[in-house]
């Protein structure tokens, strides 16, 4: 709904909620940041008037009003005039709370991630956010939204396990949103995975198809796509071929199979692509499937798959 | 000056064969008030609150009989069988004695998890209000729901929460723990003990491993219903009196740290009130 790489008319992004809705799906998940506040302005109007449903937002940019910004602004096609700014003390978390409240139409959000916080987004700046997070008390503002009721659960929504190792030795996670870390490219996550099961930190998988790649686009970790990730997209659809398996029904089905992961949130730009998108969750996947991928090795041989399950 | 509010005595002569086993080497001999005197003055502690370790009466008479011979144990945590016919009696008569200030039914050790919640207590628990007695809980997560309930119905019983109720660090299980804390919490009258949480988290386990179970203690309790406590000689398990006293230094912020290491016991324990009500 925030208008990544094209943009989507509200009426589409109705059809498509309203599509979500009707075939069960009841947790949805937004960000100041999508769209430039575009995004929970319209989840806020889809969730009017509906009632037990899970609603996660994120927390970390405040979004500040600014007539500068144009057509296409960090992948986001027409991007509503509000500039994110980073901002992870204990007032900005609050803040971008207060003005999540406004735009979402809501006064008590489920779910409060903080957005993108760790080295792959910051960079050399890392260390400052951080200790915003630590020491000016932004860690401190998600317990008293926890506490006070205002938030059910709190965590981290971010695409990088080290940050959220390194929030569970600061601060008491219950949920954590983690994009394009644990999926059938890429399972550098597991040892952290298992560590957020041990201290009930459940995981949300996100960015399953790493951005599009494992649905069919050409991108990958929101870039085009490089040549060895296209080596091996292709080594993995050969395997998929062997057993008549659609690439990206493996791709959404794979994280589930972990223990930590409570949940997987998929994008979907139409009620058609929604469908399509559930389509491949129910698909039948043969156990000789994930073995194969293992036997190939491509891989991890200890990442959880459906088939060890009883 | 600071207040431990949780130490053990005994005498492996007393136990009859008891806990602790002789697996648990470090703990298997005696623990007498000189032992700990050392660990007290270089931790800057003046006082502390002796707590039973024995389902037993003759545990805690002894206990209030050291109380009576050493100035800097403040208060006695003790036990008596609070579901006797005499249950009200037996409260009675132990809380003749000045310096005892609470009781501890040992539920841990009790088959039937909801114990606690049961109006065969209500005698007992009538006792313990008319003389001001605290109820210490030394539970498991999964005593919490009958000790919750043991709240709603005697909402005027101060009550302390020993270890935090015992979270098991080391294997990470946490869900029912988080939710039941949560809603003791909302109990003006319970409080915390920041204590024993080194023993749950195991070998080797650091700040790390336990700030965000602390953080979390923090925002149900807040530093005004958090007390600390040294839970020695059972401590010496996992590391030393001065480590553990040390890591929580660092972990509660200074501004905090009277309240958390002194002033809370002594309002719990009413530990400035020399003679009894």
């Amino acid at each position: 709904m925030g208008g990544l790489y094209r943009s989507a008319s509200l009426a589409d992004c109705q059809d498509t909620a309203d599509a979500a809705w009707d075939a069960g799906v009841r947790y949805f998940d937004t960000a100041p940041y999508y769209g430039y506040t575009r995004s929970e302005r319209r989840v806020g109007a889809i969730l009017d008037g509906r009632r037990a449903f899970v609603l996660s937002t994120k927390a970390g940019r405040l979004m500040v009003p600014d007539a500068a910004v144009g057509a296409d602004e960090d992948g986001w096609v027409s991007p509503l005039p509000f500039r994110p700014v980073y901002d992870y003390s204990y007032d900005g978390i609050l803040r971008s709370f207060d003005a999540s409240q406004q735009r979402l139409g809501l006064i008590h959000i489920d779910i409060l991630y903080v957005h993108d916080i760790g080295r792959l987004t910051h960079g050399d700046r890392h260390e400052h956010h951080w200790s915003q997070l630590t020491d000016s008390g932004g860690f401190k503002a998600l317990g008293a939204l926890r506490q006070g009721g205002q938030v059910g659960a709190v965590g981290l929504g971010v695409n990088e396990w080290q940050a959220v190792a390194d929030a569970m030795q600061a601060f008491d996670l219950d949920v954590t949103m983690l994009a394009g870390r644990y999926t059938l490219l890429d399972q550098t996550s597991l040892p952290v995975l298992d560590a957020c099961k041990r201290h009930g930190n459940a995981v949300v998988a996100a960015g399953v198809f790493n951005s599009g790649i494992l649905a069919g686009t050409g991108k990958f970790n929101y870039r085009d796509a490089p040549a060895e990730i296209v080596q091996r997209v292709t080594s993995l659809q050969a395997c998929c071929d062997a057993h008549g398996v659609p690439l990206p029904a493996a791709a959404l089905q794979f994280p589930l199979a972990h223990p930590a992961v409570v949940s997987c949130v998929v994008g979907a730009r139409s009620a058609s692509q929604f469908r399509t998108n559930a389509g491949w969750l129910e698909q039948d996947i043969p156990a000789a499937f994930w073995r194969d991928l293992k036997a190939r090795g491509l891989l991890d041989a200890s990442a959880p798959t459906a088939d060890e399950q009883s | 000056m600071r207040i431990d509010s949780h130490q053990h005595f005994w005498r492996l002569a007393d136990r009859a064969g008891q806990w602790p086993p002789p697996g648990l080497a470090a703990i298997h001999r005696d623990f007498a008030p000189e032992d700990l005197l050392p660990a007290l003055r270089a931790g800057g502690v003046a006082g502390t609150v002796v707590v039973q370790s024995l389902p037993d009466l003759a545990e805690t008479q002894a206990l209030l009989a050291l109380a009576d011979r050493h100035p800097f144990i403040l208060g006695v945590v003790g036990w008596a069988d609070l579901k006797a016919p005499d249950a009200a009696g037996a409260v009675a008569s132990l809380a003749l004695h000045p310096k005892l200030r609470a009781l501890r039914p040992m539920l841990q050790d009790i088959e039937d998890v909801r114990w606690i919640d049961d109006s065969a207590l209500d005698p007992a628990a009538a006792a313990m209000r008319e003389h001001r007695l605290c109820l210490d809980a030394l539970v498991r997560p999964e005593h919490l729901p009958g000790l919750l309930a043991f709240a709603h119905r005697h909402g005027d019983i101060p009550i302390v929460v020993d270890h935090a109720a015992k979270p098991d660090i080391a294997a990470g299980a946490c869900d029912g723990w988080r939710r039941d804390m949560a809603a003791l919490a909302r109990h003006p009258n319970v409080r915390v003990k920041l204590s024993g949480l080194l023993t749950e988290a195991g070998a080797g386990a650091g700040a790390a491993t336990l700030r965000p179970y602390i953080q979390r203690l923090v925002e149900w309790f807040g530093f005004d219903r958090m007390l600390w406590g040294s839970d020695w000689p059972v401590l010496l398990l996992a590391g030393s009196y001065d480590a553990w006293l040390s890591m929580c230094l660092d972990l509660i912020p200074e501004a905090a740290h009277d309240a958390v290491f002194a002033a809370n016991a002594r309002s719990f324990y009413r530990l400035d009130e020399p003679v009894p009500r």
